[in-house]
């Protein structure tokens, strides 16, 4: 259908040509036919031409009146030409020409010619064929002056037929061939130019309509001549400058660009920063915690690598302490996995980062691409529970070890041993004893610290004589301050309420509190426990004029297994639990404990409780 | 017993621990002084010549490796046998400490009383065959 829809291209082509000429010819012989028409049409007129006659007779009689005949010559010729006339002639009544258009036959004897063809009146129409083929009608009357006749007037005038017009014509052949020619090849240029075009997108159509793909098809702009033109031009122009050149490209675009931003989306939510750099060390995509984490004002989109994009190393050694040894450097690392942790200063806080480069390849477009894909996380907060938790290790060994240690020596010293005298025998029993306890407590701490991971620490809330608790509580302390001769200042109010708490936990945590206050305060110092009560609440307030607490660490004093770096803190034993269990049980009875502290001075813990 | 005692020099901030390795160690024949800091151990081993050094290795102020390390600072004490009582065995590189600081043996805690004093006599009698 569409091959014979093609076919009649070429003959509609030069159907439009051939009509044009057509058309021009037509025109062209339109106006000769006018033309010879016209001029038959007024030769023929017979009244035109005994008009003509009447005045000519007029004329001459005038002049030869006039002037004797003197200038008779120039009137005829004048009469002649002014009629188109092929000649005129006055004959005088001897029958010679008195006066002659044609000059050399004045004169000469007349010889009459032809036959009478129409009379009016004097008017005589004579008809013949002049020497040359022409026929001539000639009109004649006589000339009279005074009422007599003085010659007569002879008026010839051709009478061609169509032919003759016709081959008169052949003059103008020439014209008449090259003004359709010339009508035809500037409509045929006008015509190659308005068609072209539509012929142009039609071939392309076709090849469109036959050919698999469209994609293989090549499209291309024609002259921008009519409507159809303009709009072909602008869809190929469409085509190769928009976004997308076909259906199938743009749909695979969106498609991608999907999937990119899903992609995007979901990297964007992971905690860790992710990240890609190119063949020379330039990152081509950061999502945002990477671009957090190296400090960049924005994310490396997708794609634009351009060298602006800042390099990775560069990157890591601007913002982390990247030391030159690092594996990530090593070229022999480049093809490998490398998995390294970086650290930094901020703010006076150490942070830890964790960063993983992983060698991948990308295949695009059939172009293989060796690229990087990093991985970065803060492992800070994971560092510091590891430090806590190895701290907690080692200062547990040492508590669980050191009683056991303890029992065990004196145990098998008094199982082995003979000849121990009976007041050192009970000497090692107590102390086996005391060993006992203090392992035992150090259980409890954690059995206690267990549970208040669990939240599952209990309360057994009962009336508690306040001021009793408080005597067991001192009683407990005082040997210990006693032995580090320090002042032990006690103010409590004549009348203390009977509040309802869990007087072994609290008693525990004062214990504690107190404890601290003197392990921390050297010898000689002063130690105060104060307490007070309002309508609705008990403040116990423990001062101590130890070694204080630096301002960076007291956010973390409750923090559980948290001991202070201070070396005199350092040296002391401890399980780094007491004050975390403190808060634990003083926050189980609705009430608060704080801490104020500077360093080298002392410290400050309160402890509020409410009343009821 | 031996001809003449052997003097033992025990570092240990324990003094429960302390009472009993110094009845031990008295019981098993030997010259005992106690001391409950590393720098109170230097200051005797300075005044004093000892045949064996005992040290716990944790301690306040100072650890049991650093007693080591400034006892060999001591012309008297380059090569002083010492035995380190550690509650942590594994986290110690012991044949490293033996060929840096000449570390005789490392006691784990708990010990028994016996395999102490049979660890003090064996490492006497290698360093004094005689």
């Amino acid at each position: 259908m569409l091959v014979r829809k093609l076919q009649i291209r070429l003959p509609r082509r030069i159907t439009a040509y051939f009509l044009l000429f057509g058309l021009a010819a037509l025109v062209w012989l339109s106006i000769g036919a006018v033309y010879v028409v016209h001029s038959v049409s007024d030769s023929r007129s017979e009244s035109t031409a005994l008009r003509m006659f009447g005045r000519a007779s007029d004329r001459v009689v005038l002049a030869y009146l006039r002037n004797k005949g003197a200038d008779l010559q120039a009137t005829l010729a004048e009469i002649c030409s002014q009629c188109g006339a092929e000649y005129c002639a006055v004959i005088s009544p001897t029958g010679e020409y008195l006066g002659h258009s044609n000059r050399s036959l004045v004169g000469k004897p007349v010889s009459e010619r032809g036959s009478t063809a129409e009379r009016w009146g004097e008017v005589v129409r004579v008809e013949y064929v002049n020497d040359s083929g022409l026929p001539i009608y000639e009109y004649g009357s006589p000339l009279k002056s005074n009422g007599k006749v003085f010659g007569s007037l002879r008026l010839g005038f051709s009478q061609p037929n169509v032919w003759h017009y016709v081959r008169a014509g052949f003059h103008f052949a020439p014209l008449a061939f090259f003004g359709p020619a010339c009508c035809m090849l500037a409509g045929a240029v006008l015509l190659n130019r308005m068609v072209r075009p539509v012929a142009d997108i039609e071939q392309q159509l076709f090849q469109v309509a036959t050919s698999p793909s469209l994609e293989s098809c090549e499209l291309r702009e024609v002259p921008n001549v009519g409507a159809a033109a303009l709009g072909w031009n602008r869809m190929v122009q469409r085509r190769f400058n928009g976004p997308s050149d076909t259906l199938q490209q743009r749909i695979r675009q969106s498609l991608d660009e999907g999937r990119h931003s899903r992609l995007d989306a979901v990297l964007n939510s992971v905690p860790d920063g992710v990240g890609t750099t190119d063949d020379d060390g330039r990152l081509t995509y950061t999502n945002r915690p990477m671009s957090v984490l190296l400090a960049l004002k924005d994310v490396v989109g997708a794609g634009d690598g351009s060298s602006e994009a800042p390099a990775m190393i560069e990157q890591l050694v601007k913002r982390w302490h990247l030391s030159e040894s690092d594996a990530l450097l090593s070229p022999e690392n480049r093809d490998r996995a490398v998995v390294t942790e970086l650290t930094r200063e901020e703010n006076g806080q150490r942070r830890v980062a964790r960063v993983a480069r992983h060698p991948i390849c990308i295949v695009d477009g059939g172009k293989h691409e060796a690229v990087h894909v990093w991985t970065m996380r803060d492992v800070t907060q994971q560092k510091l529970a590891e430090e806590m938790r190895d701290q907690f290790v080692d200062t547990a060994t040492h508590e669980l070890r050191t009683p056991l240690a303890n029992i065990k020596a004196y145990a098998e010293t008094l199982a082995l041993a003979d000849m121990i005298d009976v007041e050192q025998q009970k000497q090692f029993l107590n102390t086996i004893n005391s060993e006992a306890t203090r392992l035992a407590r150090f259980v409890d701490d954690l059995l206690s610290v267990s549970s208040m991971e669990l939240g599952s620490l209990a309360l057994n809330k009962q009336v508690t004589d306040f001021a009793r608790m408080l005597n067991e509580v001192v009683a407990k302390v005082r040997p210990q301050i006693e032995e580090k001769q320090q002042t032990f200042e006690v103010v409590f109010p004549d009348k203390l309420p009977e509040p309802e708490l869990d007087k072994d936990k609290i008693a525990a945590v004062l214990v504690n509190l107190l404890g601290n206050a003197v392990k921390y305060t050297p010898e000689s110092g002063r130690v105060t426990f104060r307490v007070n009560f309002t309508d609705q609440q008990i403040e116990i307030n423990i001062e101590d004029t130890g070694v204080g607490i630096a301002e960076d660490e007291l956010p973390k004093v409750f923090d559980k297994f948290f001991r202070s770096q201070d070396p005199r803190v350092q040296e002391q034993t401890g399980t780094g639990l007491g004050l975390a269990l403190a808060q634990e049980v003083v926050r189980l009875h609705g009430g608060q404990i704080t801490v104020e502290s500077e360093i080298n001075k002392g410290s400050t813990f309160s402890v509020l409780l409410p009343r009821g | 017993m031996k001809s003449e005692k052997a003097k033992i020099l025990v570092c240990e901030d324990n003094t429960a621990l302390s009472g009993v390795v110094c009845f031990n160690l008295v019981r098993a024949g030997f010259e005992v002084t106690s001391v409950s800091n590393g720098r109170l151990a230097l200051d005797a081993l300075e005044k004093d010549t000892f045949d064996l050094v005992l040290s716990d290795q944790q301690m306040p102020m100072m650890t049991g490796i650093q007693l080591c390390e400034n006892l060999r600072q001591l012309p008297a004490h380059r090569r002083t046998p010492f035995i380190l009582l550690t509650a942590k065995c594994m986290e110690i590189d012991f044949v490293k400490l033996q060929q840096k600081l000449g570390i005789s043996a490392a006691l784990p805690k708990p010990f028994s009383p016996n395999e102490l004093v049979n660890c003090i006599e064996e490492t006497l009698a290698a360093h004094c065959p005689s």
